[in-house]
């Protein structure tokens, strides 16, 4: 029989664990675009070893599993000097890896701009920096919004593996519960439909942003 | 209850269609069209754009279902069928698959299979459908493409083909199933001008072979020099039809006397231009 | 540390990289049995098959798969069925990669352009041969750059499994850590494998994008 009356007593821990949760969601979301925005532009329109540099970033932090980075950045770090709490360990991390996809997306972004765009904002005299507010940005913010809000539900749900180097987030927070009741599948079973609701939320959210963002560049061309 | 076509089959119309309406949603797109199709006859249709014509020809190999009348092939009823009570009711998708057995198709676009290879693009049908050995099905293949003069082309794929040599793939796939009729849907409205030439010579083949043909077309030099017949639609009706020469001659109509004027003018253009008719003698 | 210590410890690491591709393979194939009838559903005429082939992609891409690798270990049992962990793992990525590659075939069938279809219904394909002849193979072709992708991400995801017992690379190398304290060196060694082996994997990929990608401009301003 399913029983739910376990969650009654725990739920501050929940909240707590829920409200950390959206944090590093956020930060995590923010430090990948961070990284993700300058070095996409590199990536597209850098110079040769720069673009290599970059595509080596993109390419191992693609290539590897985010927990094997969290073990390599918090277990591993102290060995050359990091030492970082579980926390910001876990939301560099986090940063890093996401990053790593937003550089790609923006890069892609930038290419699938036709070059004829460009070349006739330059014929009408717009600055190389102009170009890029006005003509490029524009158009490239369309494009990659739709990549750009998977990769941020990737991130919300990835938060979850922070659990394993005891970063107090809500998985944290359920499997800490488990533990204390021995109840294993109601919590995990509305952990599930926790996580599934927020995405879906985030997900309604991020078409009608596309809708908008799509809107305004019609109406206003 | 004896089919008339077991008394005389020579005789006896291929196709026959009679009454057929076509409802888009509240557009109706067919008005009431009859028409029959003899055997070893070349019937070309032609009309403006959007007329009906590719609708009619769907309908003739029941790739669009209709809400009113009836098209039979070799006697028998396509895509419905009379229930106990004389209702008309959709027939079985096999009994469909075996009327429509004897009845190929050429497509605008062609529509070749783009993973599968010249060669498997002709043959896949027969293996597939008419159940032949892959050998024998191969063989058929490689006869019917070397009619079309793509005997040197069996590995390509069809990307790495021209319009005009997907176009004959297309045919010889239509072919391969030993068809008693063919219908082509503007077969060479997509190819560049300069590729229309093979594929048309290819149909004209056919036609002196004996092939029972269905040609939509924008070809009129084409329709007057091989259709048996012509049939003009406007507007979803048959206007009217006749032999070529009669209809681009004396057309009995307004609106085919003004479709073929818009045609010859357009033909003015290329016969005005030696540039374009002589190979550059201008130049 | 003498150097069979570290040899018995490349050893389990290798044996660890097999459980992983092991379990990644079972979860893909898994996936793909699993994908097949859900891309029907959310394909066929009816509207219960839809909503519920919708729901099935929803959830399993809307919950953390680290929470639903949890679940399923816990709940497998709960309805009585007893499977060894690697069983349970491989099912969980199973299930969740399912509903990936699901998307990914809608997504191969809907590019498919009406005329196949026709072109088969003409020459009197039953639904069914026009199904396995014509559509499938090029829905298949047409997801298969994406299917890769996914291979890469279950090779990554399943380093997930490590908590749920399972005694892949991830865990391998934390069961040395934890006795030789070298977490530098032990923790970027399976990156690099990881790496290694989805490079090998993107390889396949890359020489059908890179031939798109040759013949587009690059990014200039
Ligand atoms: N799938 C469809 N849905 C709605 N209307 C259609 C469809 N296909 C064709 N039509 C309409 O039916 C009419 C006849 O089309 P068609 O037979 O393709 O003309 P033609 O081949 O003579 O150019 C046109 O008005 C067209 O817009
Ligand atoms: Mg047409």
């Amino acid at each position: 029989m399913i029983d739910f009356s376990i969650f009654t007593d725990a739920w501050p821990s929940l909240l707590s664990g829920f409200l950390l949760t959206v944090e590093i969601w956020l930060a995590g979301c923010a430090l990948a675009m961070a990284i993700g925005a300058p070095l996409g532009f590199l990536l597209a329109a850098g110079r040769r070893p720069t673009k290599a540099l970059v595509r080596a970033y993109v390419e191992f932090f693609r290539g590897t599993p985010l927990l094997v980075q969290l073990f390599v950045l918090y277990y591993a770090g102290p060995s050359i000097g990091i030492t970082l709490d579980a926390l910001p360990a876990g939301i560099i991390g986090l940063g890093l890896y996401g990053g790593a996809y937003c550089t790609e997306i923006v890069c892609a972004g930038l290419e699938a701009i036709p070059p004829g765009q460009i070349g006739a904002a330059r014929a009408f005299g717009y600055s190389r920096s102009q170009t890029l507010r006005h003509i490029v940005v524009p158009q490239m913010l369309v494009l990659v919004l739709p990549p750009l809000v998977n990769i941020a539900i990737f991130v919300l749900k990835d938060t979850a593996i922070l659990s394993i180097i005891t970063v107090p987030e809500l998985t944290f927070q359920v499997t800490g519960l488990t533990l204390d009741t021995f109840a294993f599948v109601e919590p995990y079973l509305a952990l599930s439909v926790g996580y599934w609701v927020l995405v879906e939320l985030t997900a309604s959210l991020g078409r009608r942003a596309e809708i908008r963002a799509a809107r305004y560049l019609e109406t206003s061309a | 209850m004896t089919t008339p076509t077991s008394a005389a089959p020579d005789r006896e119309p291929l196709v026959v269609v009679r009454n057929l309406s076509k409802w888009y949603g509240a557009h109706q797109v067919l008005h009431n069209v009859s028409m029959e199709v003899n055997r070893s006859e070349v019937l070309c249709i032609i009309g403006p754009s959007g007329s009906g014509k590719s609708t009619l020809l769907r309908c003739v190999n029941f790739l669009e279902d209709f809400a009113e009348g009836e098209v039979r092939v070799g006697g028998r009823l396509l895509g419905y069928r009379e229930d106990l009570k004389g209702r008309r009711v959709p027939d079985s998708r096999e009994n469909v698959a075996r009327v429509r057995r004897g009845i190929s198709m050429v497509f605008q676009q062609f529509n070749l299979w783009p993973h599968l290879s010249v060669l498997e693009n002709v043959a896949q049908p027969l293996v597939v459908v008419q159940r032949k050995p892959r050998a024998e099905a191969e063989a058929k293949a490689r006869q019917v493409l070397d009619r079309v003069g793509l005997a040197a082309k069996l590995d390509a794929y069809p990307n790495q083909l021209s319009g005009g040599q997907q176009q004959r793939v297309g045919i010889a796939r239509a072919l391969a199933i030993d068809p008693e009729l063919i219908l082509f849907d503007e077969p060479t409205s997509a190819l560049d001008p300069e590729l229309v030439g093979e594929v048309l010579q290819v149909i004209k083949r056919l036609a002196d072979d004996g092939l029972t043909m269905v040609v939509v077309t924008h070809e009129m030099g084409f329709a007057a020099q091989v259709a048996d017949r012509v049939i003009f639609i406007d507007h979803g009706a048959i206007v009217e039809q006749g032999p070529p020469q009669t209809l681009f001659r004396n057309p009995g109509s307004e609106r085919l006397a003004q479709f073929l004027e818009t045609w010859v003018e357009r033909n003015q253009i290329f016969t005005d231009a030696p540039s374009v008719a002589d190979g550059g003698k201008v130049l | 540390m003498d150097h069979s210590a570290y040899l018995t410890g490349l050893r389990l690491i290798a044996t660890g990289a097999g459980v992983t591709v092991a379990i990644s393979l079972c979860a893909i194939a898994i996936g793909f049995a699993i994908a097949l009838p859900v891309c029907a559903a959310n394909m066929s005429g009816s509207r219960i098959a839809r909503l519920l082939g919708h729901f099935y992609v929803s959830f399993f891409r809307g919950v953390p798969l680290l929470v639903l690798l949890l679940l399923i270990y816990y709940l497998l049992p709960f309805v009585g069925l007893e499977l060894p962990s690697f069983a349970a793992a491989a099912l969980g990525l199973g299930v969740c990669t399912a509903a990936y590659q699901a998307e990914n075939l809608r997504g191969g069938f809907l590019i498919i352009p009406a005329g196949q279809r026709e072109a088969a219904l003409a020459f009197s394909y039953s639904r069914y041969q026009s199904w396995r002849h014509i559509l499938l193979p090029q829905a298949i072709r047409a997801a298969m750059p994406m299917m890769v992708n996914e291979m890469i991400a279950i090779l990554k995801a399943s380093s997930l499994v490590s908590v749920v017992g399972v005694a892949d690379m991830t865990r391998v190398a934390q069961n040395i850590v934890a006795r030789d304290v070298q977490p530098l060196l032990w923790y970027p060694a399976i990156a690099f494998i990881y790496l290694a082996i989805n490079l090998t994997l993107a390889h396949f990929s890359h020489r059908s994008v890179g031939r798109l990608r040759r013949g587009r401009p690059e990014f200039r301003l």
